[in-house]
């Protein structure tokens, strides 16, 4: 197709959107809710997802060993640990180190400690980290299993409520996402539905002509991805404004909880590029798709 | 240039548009097309523009064969072809060179070339000084001279038209069929429809007689055979 073709096409597809200006407006609002509420349940799992990480960082396992083990067993048995999968991280922690941490825990006096130096009641142990949370349980097994070991402490009921929630809150957003989009192809159809309708006779001249099939469409194919793309923009910038207050207003909160998860909230920065790519894309799919949805209906050769 | 072999139209439901229709139309002729309501003409434009096709028999106009054409090759057969209604069908959002104009926008004629040939149709049709008029500010017989314009601007082989003076009052519907007659002697082929039996009287051009599907009368009026 030559570009003044194109251009010609493109100057009709913004003449359907002028001459519908209400509708217009109503599909680019309706779109602009559903890639709003679809930002958000997109920052929300990200920010989920980052925390649980970082909770998942600072998950430990101790690995307590039998007190028999040489210098030499014990060497052995670290390396065993580390060649466990999933195992990220394995450090000795002697038994003396062992009983200043539990002390230190406790918030007892150094007296407590010189009592308790004498007859210290703590092992050996390895404190490992896992790169999994949700398959923490595996690794709990395999460091069981392992000879000279005594016993495994892990909090294996925090990984599955972590792995749990990162789960659950990606199967809603998921939802989330599918139904909107789904309600979005529709609002589109409808508005191209519209304008196919107010100009069925300027098509029906066209067929006369001997307009081919795709001149006809083209300027309902732009319009949709028009207003997608317009309703994608909107959307980035409202969610860029958004968040940034959010991540403003947050520190200065009082409640601990919530400086905690400002702390770990997801730079804008890092998520904007996505997030902008993602908004025109699905946009201008929306847009794409919605306006074919019914447009072979309504224009038949 | 345009043939009818033995054509038959059932619609859905079984109403009958034309049955057993034979008939040939040559290069440069004009030809009228007369019959009641529910005759079958609007059947017999519907099968030339390729709206349709024949239930039987074939329709070949300009050398192809319609129920050969692909979907795709569809739109370019109907370049061959310009149409005018009875109801003009004016964009009315358009002014007159618009109008025409938008004829060659969405067939992808380029610009500059797109100027020279609306000034040039306009004045044939002489509407030259209401271009920028819009169709609500023209008479009858002028908004169908701008359909006329708009049906010529492509160049076609063949003009259609569908009881084209239907809408407009009796002096003006000569007016019209003179310009056809001039459009015809430059070489294109027209076929007219109409119900008027005066304009047929007053121009001697080969009438066809369609009653109920029919074709029942081929020949000039006064010297035409019947077929029964």
């Amino acid at each position: 197709m030559r570009t003044g073709s194109f251009a010609y096409l493109l100057r009709e597809g913004v003449r359907n959107i002028c001459q519908n200006r209400l509708m217009s407006l109503a599909t680019v609002g309706t779109l602009l809710s559903c890639l709003l509420l679809i930002g958000c349940s997109v920052l929300l799992t990200a920010n989920i997802n980052a925390l649980v990480g970082y909770v998942e960082s600072q998950n430990e396992l101790m690995v307590f060993i039998s007190d028999d083990l040489h210098e030499e067993d014990v060497a052995e048995l670290e390396a065993e640990i580390r060649a466990v999968p999933n195992v990220a991280e394995a450090t000795f922690i002697s038994r003396e180190e062992g009983l200043k941490r539990w002390v230190d825990k406790l918030n007892q006096t150094s007296e407590f400690y010189a009592f308790l130096e004498g007859d210290n009641p703590m092992p050996n142990a390895f404190e490992v980290r896992v790169r999994e949370i949700d398959e923490m349980d595996v690794a709990v097994m395999h460091l069981e299993g392992l000879p000279g070991v005594d016993k495994v402490r892990a909090p294996v009921e925090v990984a599955e409520a972590m792995a749990g929630i990162k789960q659950a809150f990606t199967v809603i957003s998921l939802g989330v996402i599918l139904i909107l989009a789904a309600v979005s192809l529709v609002i589109v159809a409808n508005t191209i539905r519209i304008t196919v309708f107010a100009r069925r006779r300027e098509i029906s001249i066209m067929r006369y002509v001997g307009a081919t099939n795709m001149f006809i469409r083209l300027p309902f194919l732009l319009e949709g991805v028009i207003l997608g793309l317009l309703a994608g923009l909107l959307a980035f910038l409202l969610i860029w404004g958004g968040y940034s207050a959010l991540a403003a207003y947050m520190p200065a909160a009082d409640a601990s909880w919530i400086s905690l998860l400002a702390g770990n909230l997801v730079p804008f920065s890092t998520l904007a590029p996505g997030l902008l790519g993602g908004f025109l894309a699905a946009g201008a799919g929306i847009g794409a798709l919605g306006s074919m949805l019914f447009i072979g209906k309504h224009i038949k050769l | 240039m345009i043939e009818f072999v033995d054509v038959t139209k059932t619609y859905e439901g079984g109403a009958r548009g034309l049955e057993n229709v034979s008939l040939k139309v040559d290069k440069g002729e004009f030809v009228f097309v007369v019959g009641q309501s529910g005759a079958g003409k609007s059947t017999l434009i519907k099968l030339i523009m390729r709206e349709f096709l024949p239930t039987s028999g074939s329709v070949i106009v300009a050398g192809k064969d319609t129920a050969r054409l692909k979907n795709s090759e569809i739109p370019y057969f109907r370049r061959n072809l310009g149409v005018v209604f009875q109801d003009f069908r004016l964009i009315p959002t358009m002014t007159v060179y618009e109008n025409v104009a938008f004829a060659l926008h969405v067939t992808g004629v380029a610009s500059r070339q797109i100027k020279k040939r609306v000034f040039y149709i306009l004045e044939l049709v002489d509407l030259l000084d209401k271009a920028k008029r819009m169709p609500e500010h023209l008479s009858g017989g002028e908004q169908q001279r701008v359909a006329l314009a708009r049906a010529l601007v492509n160049n076609p082989q063949i003009i259609v038209a569908d009881e084209p003076t239907g809408n407009i009052d009796p002096e003006m519907s000569f007016e019209i069929v003179d310009l056809l007659n001039e459009i015809n002697k430059l070489g294109t082929t027209v076929v007219m429809v109409t119900h008027q039996h005066n304009l047929v009287t007053r121009f001697n051009h080969r009438t066809l007689v369609i009653d109920q599907g029919i074709l029942v009368a081929d020949g000039r009026i006064g010297g035409r055979r019947a077929y029964r």
